[in-house]
């Protein structure tokens, strides 16, 4: 019932610019939101423009990175929806992006949106130390990140392969930052995640294999971004704990944006506008532990455990996006399954 | 004066054959190997190749000493199950015997992402009998799990055994017992006999196996995806360094491992031409003696029971999953709900009925054109006089020795622009891409199953029929196509089934218009539904299985063809 309501205060929101153009009638999204809030909007959509199929395709963000890459001369995606800021910069860089201005866009602080307007960012999803609450005893949880440093925990870490997903080289190169901003080379933080190398038991191909090892208890402790830990625990009442590291956690901004050349630019647009809207933003904060970006969405009407402090990470972004490809090379040659 | 001359059918069959096989096969072999001599800035050097072999950064290097010994492991594993299961199943006869040696093809009908993810539900660490074991005996931790090397290197024992088998059984039925029964007469002893008579047979079937099992080990991609853990292969690095945008040392990483795989498909043709003992005789007296003694017989039994267990158990496993209805299965050992509800969902739903429409569908319109390419090729090559015999015989088998991951890398770095060959268009992110390299890596074994057709097509048949007054299309028509048909449809029938279970070169290439069943078995894994994933298993193992019987029983197929897989 207050789905229904919520759909159809949108239609009427969106109708206005549905009828001063018409829309393709086919809407291809690249989404590294999983499968859930993609499935639920692809209906959203749907209903609120009919004659409008929307088809998406569920990856991580460094995949959807190199598939819009190799598709650049003929684009399949008409929307990039989801991915850390750093990934999106690479992709404007390519020029892969179509600039595109919403109508939010005076209700997006500027450090969250592309100078340009190539992409926007649409939620803060932080990353987290996610555990089992089953097998994992109260007193032995790790609170910070330089606790999974800790000896006791080795062979008890399950890391998703950090090279093919956009959360997981964010947190590893924000580990690495973390040293860098202060000593100027990457050395220190190399070193930390050899330490944390050597307490890992497995990079898993896919976040499936490492949901699953979490899960039936393969191993205790893993890394993963607050939102869909949040989502898989209430969703399928998996014993999930999530822990926000005190001392900061690098808030990926995650963005939405248009495809250069997209096939269907005028759905596109329809979508970045459907999703970005307030009343969006509040359901989707309710149903899927997304935090908004929007400075003009009450607080009130947000869920209670947004009122928990995030500290973000100190991070320069632009910089950190140019040397983030490089340090996850070199991480991947020389320190992953060498740490002891 | 006839209407289409011999010479004029082969001369414009055989150009336009050779322009497809060069643009598809040979030519994007070229770009690619042209693309690992680019350095990032686009000039010719050869820093990909430095870097690969760089003692500074051994990743690359570690990757292929990694992928070269568990390629030989795998031919050891695989030859001790499959060679003592050929001795036993061809020189002894015992109750249980002949279904056995029927039933030994089991692992045959597993596509290789289904078998390494029933490995995992199965012997993994939280799999039934590790975990059963450790329930029933109280255990702190379970006994024994697959992980690692090990584990890859059990599942290709598991998949890669019949290889051994197939190759030595038939070399075994091959030989005239008449020789051995001489021998006897004559005073030698076992071993003696072994050593000299049995062995020298079957070597050249033990050596091509040998070399079988290296290369596609070596190319083995689904069992170190999802098995790797913290180790490196070096098709695995190939899928990495393509993911980390780093086209060039994929191209680099992908010449390298194609270069070692032909090497081996040179060594494989070297072989089965040489050392090829001819056994001279009329007809081929049986060779299977019964065991006699009742401890032999029981011994035989209980040994092939526990085979008959051990290779079918995948698939019980994958058939228990596929009745778990999604989200009732977390840290218990085993489900504890069952219904066939996704068996409901995967044909109802749209989701998963696309994946199944564009799997089939895909599947075919490879299979059709790799039939139409094949056979012309294997025609060509069944000439001797045909002059470029062997240019086509080396284009044709090429992409047999290509991994499905360097089918990829190589389309996607060819077709990413506009070509001739493709019409101006640009091939990836389209529908055709997975399509056309099924096709590729269908060509080489149609080649050779039709090829077997054509050796056994005795050439009187021909000659009689041009003889009685018929011209060449004429005696082809009615006298050849008739005679290979037969062989033709099997084949097919085999690389079509091969398709719907394709995973390597889907995973690299799909898009959201063809996403295959592979694929959404990925996701579905990736969603924990693992139900549906293995529903989804289930019916790819059910057409292949219906397949492979339909084969066996109505078109003859002695089983030959499948060993090519």
């Amino acid at each position: 019932m207050k789905r229904t309501i919520l759909v159809m205060m949108i239609m009427v929101l969106v109708s206005v610019f549905a009828f001063a153009v018409s829309l393709e009638n086919k809407l291809i999204i690249y989404t590294c939101h999983g499968e859930e809030m993609p499935g639920a909007f692809k209906q959203y959509f749907e209903e609120a423009y009919p004659g409008v199929t929307v088809e998406f395709l569920a990856m991580g963000a460094q995949d959807m990175y190199d598939r819009v890459k190799a598709e650049r001369s003929n684009p399949q995606a008409d929307i990039l929806w989801g991915g850390p800021t750093n990934i999106f910069l690479l992709e404007k860089q390519d020029g892969l992006l179509e600039k595109y201005v919403p109508s939010f866009d005076r209700s997006v602080p500027k450090e969250y949106k592309d100078v340009d307007g190539f992409f926007y960012g649409q939620f803060l999803t932080p990353p987290a130390i996610v555990y089992n609450t089953e097998t994992l005893a109260e007193k032995d949880v790790p609170q910070d990140w330089d606790d999974l440093l800790d000896p006791k925990y080795k062979g008890q870490i399950t890391i998703r392969y950090p090279l093919a997903s956009g959360t997981m080289r964010t947190v590893y190169s924000a580990m690495i930052w973390r040293y860098y901003k202060v000593d100027g080379n990457p050395q220190r933080g190399y070193e930390w995640l050899k330490k944390l190398d050597a307490n890992t038991k497995d990079y898993t191909s896919h976040s499936s294999v490492m949901f699953t090892n979490l899960v039936r208890g393969l191993a205790k402790i893993s890394i993963w971004n607050f939102s869909d830990a949040m989502l898989q625990k209430t969703l399928n009442g998996y014993p999930f704990g999530v822990v926000l590291p005190k001392s900061g956690t690098p808030v990926i901004v995650d963005n939405i944006a248009i495809v250069k050349n997209a096939k269907h630019p005028e759905a596109a647009k329809a979508f970045v506008e459907f999703v970005g809207t307030k009343q969006s933003s509040v359901m989707m904060a309710h149903q899927y532990f997304r935090i908004p970006v929007r400075t003009d969405v009450d607080k009130a009407v947000l869920p209670s455990w947004m009122k928990v402090e995030i500290v973000p990470m100190d991070i320069d972004w632009v910089a950190f996006a140019e040397l983030s490809p490089m340090w996850m090379e070199y991480w991947d040659e020389n320190i992953k399954g060498r740490g002891n | 004066m006839k209407l289409l001359s011999r010479e004029r059918f082969r001369y414009w069959t055989a150009l336009p054959l050779f322009a497809v096989l060069v643009g598809y096969i040979l030519y994007p072999l070229i770009r690619v190997f042209i693309e690992s001599l680019t350095d990032r800035s686009g000039n010719l050097s050869l820093a990909n190749y430095i870097a690969f072999f760089d003692p500074q950064r051994p990743s690359n290097m570690e990757a292929l000493l990694t992928s070269l010994g568990l390629a030989f492991a795998s031919v050891l594993v695989a030859a001790l199950v499959g060679v003592p299961l050929a001795f036993l199943l061809t020189k002894y006869r015992f109750p249980g015997s002949r279904i056995l040696s029927s039933l030994v093809i089991i692992p045959m009908v597993f596509p290789p992402l289904i078998s390494v993810l029933a490995y995992i539900f199965l012997y993994g660490e939280a799999g039934f009998i590790p975990r059963g074991l450790q329930n029933l005996f109280g255990l702190s931790s379970p006994p024994f799990y697959i992980k690692g090397i090990g584990g890859i290197l059990v599942i290709h024992a598991y998949t890669m055994f019949i290889y051994f088998y197939m190759l030595t059984s038939s070399a075994l039925k091959k030989i005239d017992s008449s020789i051995d029964e001489a021998a006897r007469n004559l005073g030698g002893k076992f071993w003696f006999r072994f050593r000299k008579i049995t062995f020298p047979l079957i070597t050249p079937g033990l050596v091509g196996a040998s070399l079988l099992v290296f290369m596609i080990a070596m190319a083995s991609f689904s069992a170190p995806f999802l098995l790797g853990g913290r180790n490196r292969f070096l098709s695995l690095q190939i899928y990495i360094s393509k993911l980390n945008g780093n086209m060039e040392m994929a191209a680099t990483q992908s010449t390298i491992l194609a270069l070692i795989c032909f090497i081996f498909l040179l060594f494989i043709r070297y072989v089965s031409q040489k050392r090829d003992y001819k056994m001279v005789s009329k007809g081929v007296s049986n060779a299977t003696s019964d065991i006699k003694s009742r401890l032999g017989k029981w011994g035989a039994m209980t040994i092939s029971i526990l085979i008959l267990i051990m290779l079918s158990l995948p698939q019980v496993t994958l058939l228990i999953i596929s009745l778990v209805p999604i989200g009732t299965w977390t840290h218990q050992t085993f489900p504890p709900k069952y219904s066939f509800i996704n068996y409901i969902e995967i044909f109802s739903n749209p989701r998963f009925f696309n994946s199944i429409k564009n799997s089939l569908i895909m599947s075919s319109i490879a299979t059709l054109v790799a039939v139409i390419i094949g056979s012309l090729v294997a025609y060509f090559l069944s000439k001797k006089d045909f002059k470029s015999r062997w240019a086509m015989e080396i284009l044709a088998m090429l992409p047999w020795a290509l991994p499905g991951t360097i089918i990829a890398i190589n389309l996607i770095i060819t077709f990413n622009r506009p070509t001739f060959l493709t019409g101006g268009q640009i091939l990836v992110g389209t529908y055709f891409i997975l399509p056309i390299a099924y096709m590729i890596r269908n060509i080489p074994l149609l080649v050779r199953s039709t090829f077997a057709v054509f050796e056994q097509l005795d050439e009187s048949l021909e000659e009689a029929g041009r003889n009685l007054g018929g011209n060449w299309f004429y005696v082809f028509r009615r006298v050849i196509f008739p005679n290979i048909l037969p062989g033709i449809i099997s084949g097919a029938l085999l690389t079509l089934v091969a398709n719907i279970g394709e995973f390597t070169s889907s995973v690299m290439l799909y898009t959201y218009h063809n996403k295959p069943m592979s694929m959404e078995i990925l996701d579905q894994m990736q969603r924990f539904n693992f139900g549906a994933a293995a529903a989804l298993g289930i019916l790819q193992v059910v057409l292949m299985a219906a397949v492979m019987l339909i084969t066996n029983r109505y078109l003859g197929n002695k089983r030959g063809a499948v060993v090519y897989f």
